[in-house]
């Protein structure tokens, strides 16, 4: 009964003009830039993240979070239609919703992301209702050394899930973490690697990082990659899947949104990820798996409703728990943070309204999408057609006004572009920014655990140890860091063990 | 890759080094009672040694592929990026000298023409209009503090 009428205040505060608005633009704005190749939903989100400091806090954050679930739904159209991931969650949904446009099947392909997207998010805002709840209780009980183990397990799960070389991630994650410490000491108050410079006593600032590393180096990767592109040209028809689409679907959407939240919840796991797994899934599920890459619908229904499905997911960590599953919620982190309100286990409590309402608010977004996606598909293609040597001078303005209103410091525009500098060249030289950004976020949160900690057992490790949720948490993490070491060893032991030409 | 992974490792150890020395100028303290060096400490030491780590993988990896030296940036592409960089620094630099209007302009001048390759006729047309929307849209609707030049603007 408390969660039901939790629910009802919630949809109370979402249901709020003030609130449906920002709900809208958040939805519209996320929809473009998912159509838009070359701008992401980090990038934006980071960009408008100064512009919500107006706005009351939950305003501001159903905003962002009708951004990213907007982009997931806007990627989706342009992977079917013109062959492009608007976002790379969108990937997959290229390879058979593509081929459906090629046959003239656009209308349903982009029909079935819609609906697909609409049940998956429905069903994730079901589950964070439900687990949301008993998590934060649970992580109320959490002392220093239970946090610390947390962190630790977050830490090794982003770094082993982000892409490309595990050591380069391991590097990123200390240097992240490291960045992390510099401005003032969290119980001294000693400054520490400032250098007598009055913006770093603050630390360094997460907005101009974040905008400098995904804002500012999207555009200057973008740019190097010349500034024409292709213009596109086709038409849709029919954009309602017949009952043959449906009774084909509905496995692969029910799938595929269990999956996608379930895995949302993992740090580090973020959309790809799920939408991936769907995919192979489906595939080895169904009756014809040739029909795969050739136009299935099933292709485009299950990783569709995954993404969808993992936005929703990603929200339990940082809503419950205060961390971070990815950077997407490391920037929502970032604007719960400016607007001095603490995400974690007390935020259902201190701050019902932000709480609910912004979980409710996923539902009516998800609701004003479906509206918002089928009829508005011929604008969104137009969009296609703009321009980006037209599109990135004003993000470039946007992102140096942006970041300058935080606190009008002409020194945030430099960081944000040093920062610039360093993700183009991170992008180059193959690291990932996802564990640098994370564990910078959580930087200060291990540091204040581990000293406190160790101050309570007066300096013996084996606090970690004895307690026993610290140790669940630190011996999970342990398993994440072996098993890269141990899961080819058990592969090739598995091939000497099969027989020649077993699978595939 | 070989070749720039090790100036990518190289510099990261670089980093790492200079950290943990600075860090160990800080106040280290005691496992029982840790100072505010003591965490940073073993951050920078970690840092060091895995990209330590990368070094002698990339020295590794080079030397199984000797011979193959690929460039991994072309020089026009990395001139356009700082290029663009250093007119924003530029902008950063003279935003609070000369005021937000005239500043913007001028970047977007730069933007427009220098980098995108408008004529002149939307360079102008296209900065004005930048410079002016986002005049409105953040001093005068979302109240942003935006400097004021001499000339009041």
């Amino acid at each position: 009964m408390e969660l039901i009428s939790s629910v009802l205040y919630g949809f109370s505060v979402s249901l709020q003009p003030v609130n449906l608005l920002a709900c809208l633009i958040g939805a519209f704005i996320g929809t473009l830039i998912g159509v838009l190749p070359g701008i992401g939903s980090v990038a934006t989100m980071s960009i408008l993240l100064p512009i919500t400091y107006a706005m009351s806090p939950t305003s501001s954050i159903i905003m962002m979070a009708g951004i990213y679930y907007g982009a997931m739904y806007g990627g989706s159209t342009t992977s079917i239609l013109v062959n492009i991931p608007g976002e790379a969650a969108s990937v997959v949904t290229c390879l058979d919703g593509y081929q459906m446009a090629r046959q003239g099947r656009a209308g349903p392909a982009l029909g079935i992301a819609a609906f697909g997207s609409f049940i998956a998010g429905t069903i994730s805002v079901v589950g964070i209702m439900l687990l949301a709840p008993p998590l934060a209780k649970v992580a109320l009980r959490f002392g220093p050394p239970e946090i610390f183990g947390l962190l630790v397990l977050g830490f090794t799960t982003v770094t082993y899930l982000s892409g490309g070389s595990k050591l380069k991630a391991v590097a990123m994650a200390f240097l992240g973490l490291f960045l992390g410490t510099v401005g003032l000491d969290p119980i001294f108050a000693t400054p520490r690697f400032t250098y007598g410079s009055i913006t770093l006593m603050d630390g360094i600032g997460l907005v101009p990082m974040i905008m400098g590393l995904f804002g500012i180096a999207e555009v200057l990767l973008n740019l190097e990659r010349g500034l024409e592109q292709d213009i596109f040209k086709t038409h849709i028809k029919g954009l309602l899947p017949d009952r043959q689409d449906w009774r084909n679907s509905a496995g692969p959407i029910a799938r595929g949104s269990l999956l996608g939240f379930l895995l949302g919840i993992l740090p580090g796991m973020g959309t790809i990820i799920p939408s991936f797994i769907s995919y192979a899934l489906e595939r080895r599920l169904s009756k014809q798996p040739h029909r795969f890459g050739q136009g299935a619908i099933e292709g485009v229904a299950g990783p569709e409703s995954a993404n969808n499905a993992a936005t929703g997911g990603s929200m339990i960590p940082l809503l419950t728990l205060g961390i971070p599953a990815n950077v997407v919620m490391a920037v929502l982190m970032g604007a719960f943070l400016t607007h001095g309100v603490q995400p974690g286990p007390l935020l259902m409590k201190e701050h019902p309204e932000i709480f609910w309402g912004v979980i409710t608010s996923m539902y009516v977004g998800n609701a004003i999408l479906l509206i918002l996606n089928l009829p508005l598909i011929g604008l969104w293609v137009q969009l296609l057609k703009v321009p980006y040597r037209l599109l990135f001078p004003l993000i470039l303005l946007f992102c140096m006004i942006g970041v300058y209103s935080v606190s009008s410091n002409m020194w945030d525009m430099v960081i944000m572009l040093i920062f610039g500098i360093v993700g183009y060249l991170m992008k180059k030289f193959d690291y990932e920014p996802a564990p640098l950004v994370l564990c910078f976020v959580l930087g200060r949160m291990a540091e204040e655990s581990i000293r406190q900690s160790l101050v309570l057992s007066r300096g013996s490790l084996m606090i970690f140890l004895t307690q026993p949720l610290a140790r669940a948490f630190l011996v999970t993490a342990a398993v994440v860091v072996l098993l890269p070491f141990v899961i080819p060893k058990i592969k090739s032991l598995r091939q000497k063990l099969a027989t020649p030409g077993g699978i595939e | 890759m070989g070749k720039s992974d090790l100036w990518a490792a190289g510099f990261l150890l670089l980093l790492g080094v200079a950290a943990t020395v600075e860090s160990w100028r800080l106040v280290l303290g005691e496992v029982g009672k840790p100072g505010a060096g003591f965490f940073p400490f073993y951050l920078a030491l970690g840092l060091a040694v895995t990209s330590f780590a990368l070094v002698v993988r990339s020295f590794l990896s080079r030397a199984a592929e000797k011979g193959s030296a690929p460039g991994f940036i072309d020089a026009r592409a990395l001139g356009k990026v700082a290029w663009v960089v250093s007119g924003l620094i530029l902008y950063a630099y003279v935003f609070e000298k000369i005021g937000f209007l005239l500043a913007t302009f001028l970047v977007m001048v730069f933007l427009f023409r220098a980098v995108a390759a408008f004529d002149w006729r939307l360079t102008l047309g296209g900065a004005i209009a930048s410079a002016f929307l986002s005049y409105l849209l953040f001093k005068v609707w979302l109240q942003v503090q935006l400097p004021a030049g001499p000339w009041g603007l």
